[in-house]
């Protein structure tokens, strides 16, 4: 038997890859599964469902009854959508703007400084999301610490109240998904020959030039991988609009966690779900396409 | 006035360049050089002595701890390397990866901001200048390195550049395609009227390219001089012994006269030299190189010794010889002529002609 194993490089490629593959289909194709049929089953009242064929979950997403029953469309659910989308881009954009000077620091540092300072920015995954948030509400809560901070300095002179607001939920999303963004931009800039840098100033390229022209399209596979890192799990976040945002300004997360929760609507839950999934894979076989086969996985 | 005066202001020049890095690692001690307008200079020299460090300062990679560097008569040691009229060709090249042959000879233009129409002429005379017409819409990964490196040295011309840097542009590239880059580079330094300096520790290069050498050790210039002088007239032991073939053996001054130099072996034999300024007594390091010198059998005049080694060269054959007494080894090459084999083989015993303009003694110290 190993030495069937042994001889036939195939049968040793399946070998290996099976345990990676079961968990898969077990922990992921699975549970997808049994979603996505949810969503095409009716409602039962109290949670669960009834196995009778029903696209109700998808009307339901663009519809919503009249009172003599005819469908009139109903935008909320797209506005929730929407707001994601919006807060998921802003969010996206800020974690650039903070993270790509972040490694283009980092990968100049000495490397025992690297190091340490790579050390750094993956501490706050050594604990759970749940218990930093829940710090963040101290912070920004009223007269909380940055209110406090904020007024000693003279900057404001009242407190702001920033909490259960859209920029509470900004600043804690940001902060929750930035090392996402400064880890794939630090291994490209990593790669990134910095002769390339030194040609180009000799050229006659001065520091801003040399950055637009050089550095930042050779580190694009690591924006661009970034980027994917945080829009597509911030989309779906929970946490952070929950605590942060009061549950008030709801995301995706929170509109999917209310069916299977308090509305008790499975279908309409894992509906909503699906709606997301394939916007999301729409969005990646679109940028894959615009930047080449491969584009996804070998980071180019 | 005019050309004969304007030819005496250097290209280049560096007066008492120091660069020290942090930690106290000295990379340039008090280095002070001229290098002439339109010339081929080379920095030559062992790995880590300073010769590359010396051309990023030159090109505004780095700046001196101390000293001044002038560029036809103006200090830049203070510009930025974008605003200096300096370009610099890579060892590793350093194309951009990401735009094509013909983007990478454009870029020093655009960013001199000459018009779209002109920077077309120009990267089309740049690539018929190193003969790569037609591969403007190559990326760098898809050409060999000799193509890669015709690349880099257009990119560098393409800014019409006072001086152009080349740091051992030719060290990643086989011994064929050396020779004709060697070729190609002193080429394109006659046609372009560019003023090169040439960064290498590969002495034969250095010899066949250069119009003048600057033979560097330890962050210090020891001699500067054209290829033959180099050659013939070593003014340290370093540079005897860092250029060319040479052998050294230990002796002291016997006698020392306006006719000529005697000095004695440890064996006790005796070697005449051409007249040096050395005090009888003194002890010193005689050179000699293996081409100048010739074999007689062991009847013949000369010193004394046994065949160790026999190296076979093509050309040549080298013999390694142990001077009798304990004196030494040295080395004779004799030219191979065709059909005539050397009578001398392994063990034979044999003398040693030495002709006294082949005799150099430095002072018994190294460096």
């Amino acid at each position: 038997m190993i030495e069937y194993f042994r001889r036939t490089p195939a049968a040793r490629r399946t070998a290996l890859v099976s345990p990676a593959v079961g968990a898969i289909l077990l922990f992921m194709v699975l549970p997808l599964g049994l979603m996505l049929i949810y969503s095409f089953l009716q409602r039962a009242t109290y949670g669960g469902v009834i196995w009778t064929l029903s696209f109700q979950s998808y009307i339901q997403f663009l519809f919503e009854h009249d009172l003599d029953d005819s469908l009139i469309f109903n935008s909320a659910y797209l506005q929730i959508y929407a707001r994601s989308f919006i807060l998921a881009g802003i969010t996206t954009v800020l974690c650039v703007i903070i993270g790509f000077p972040t490694a283009l620091y980092l990968v100049q540092q000495s490397e025992r400084r690297r190091n340490i300072l790579m050390f750094l920015v993956t501490i706050p995954f050594w604990t759970n999301l749940l218990v930093r948030t829940y710090a963040w509400i101290l912070l920004l809560r009223r007269e909380g610490l940055v209110d406090y901070g904020l007024q000693a300095v003279g900057i404001t002179d009242a407190p702001l109240g920033l909490l259960y607001t859209d920029v509470a939920n900004l600043i804690g999303l940001v902060y929750s998904f930035l090392p996402f963004m400064v880890l794939p931009i630090y291994s490209s800039l990593e790669k990134l020959d910095f002769r390339l840098v030194e040609a180009a100033y000799d050229l006659g390229a001065n520091r801003i030039t040399a950055l637009r022209r050089i550095v930042i399209p050779l580190a694009m596979p690591g924006i661009a991988a970034g980027c994917i890192l945080v829009l597509v799990p911030c989309l779906g976040a929970y946490v952070t609009p929950e605590l942060l945002g009061g549950g008030k300004a709801l995301m995706i997360g929170n509109l999917i966690q209310q069916q299977f929760g308090a509305s008790q609507n499975w279908p309409f839950g894992a509906a909503l779900s699906f709606a997301l999934l394939a916007i999301v894979l729409i969005a990646l076989i679109a940028y894959s396409l615009r930047f080449g086969r491969g584009a996804l996985t070998e980071g180019r | 006035m005019g050309e004969g005066v304007g030819s005496c202001i250097p290209a280049i020049e560096a007066r008492s360049v120091v660069k020290s890095f942090p930690g106290g690692a000295v990379a340039l001690d008090h280095v002070s050089i001229d290098i002439r307008p339109n010339e081929f200079f080379t920095l030559l020299g062992p790995s880590g002595c300073g010769k590359t460090t010396l051309l990023r300062l030159i090109a505004g990679f780095e700046q001196p701890t101390a000293g001044e560097i002038y560029l036809d008569g103006e200090r830049i040691e203070h510009l930025p390397p974008f605003r200096r009229p300096i370009n610099t060709v890579f060892q590793s090249y350093a194309l951009f990866p990401h735009m094509t042959v013909g983007q990478n000879i454009a870029f020093g233009l655009e960013m001199q901001g000459i018009a779209k129409a002109e920077i077309a002429r120009r990267v089309a005379e740049m690539l018929a200048l190193v003969k790569l017409e037609g591969f403007e819409g190559r990326k760098a990964d898809q050409m060999s390195g000799g193509q890669q490196q015709r690349v880099a040295l257009a990119r560098a011309l393409a800014n019409k550049p006072k001086v152009l840097l080349l740091d051992e542009p030719l060290s990643a590239l086989d011994l064929k395609l050396r020779k004709e880059m060697q070729f190609e580079l002193k080429r394109l330094q006659t046609e372009t009227g560019i003023t090169f300096v040439f960064v290498t520790h590969d002495q034969e290069e250095a010899l066949t390219m250069s119009d003048r050498i600057a033979v560097m050790s330890a962050g210090r210039v020891l001699q500067v001089g054209a290829p033959r002088d180099i050659y013939e007239n070593p003014e340290h032991r370093f540079v005897a012994d860092f250029i060319g073939e040479t052998d050294f053996l230990d002796a002291m001054v016997e006698a020392s006269d306006d006719a000529g130099v005697r000095y004695r072996l440890s064996s006790g034999a005796f070697i005449d030299g051409p007249p040096q300024d050395f005090n009888a007594g003194a002890s010193v390091a005689l050179s000699t190189r293996p081409e100048r010198l010739h074999l007689g059998d062991a009847a013949g005049d000369g010193l004394a010794g046994t065949i160790d080694a026999v190296v076979y060269f093509g050309t040549d054959t080298t013999f390694h010889v142990a001077l009798d007494g304990g004196a030494g080894s040295i080395r004779v090459r004799e030219q191979n002529i065709a059909g005539k084999p050397f009578p001398f083989d392994r063990g034979d015993r044999v003398t040693i002609q030495m002709p006294r303009a082949a005799v150099r003694a430095f002072r018994d110290f190294k460096g």
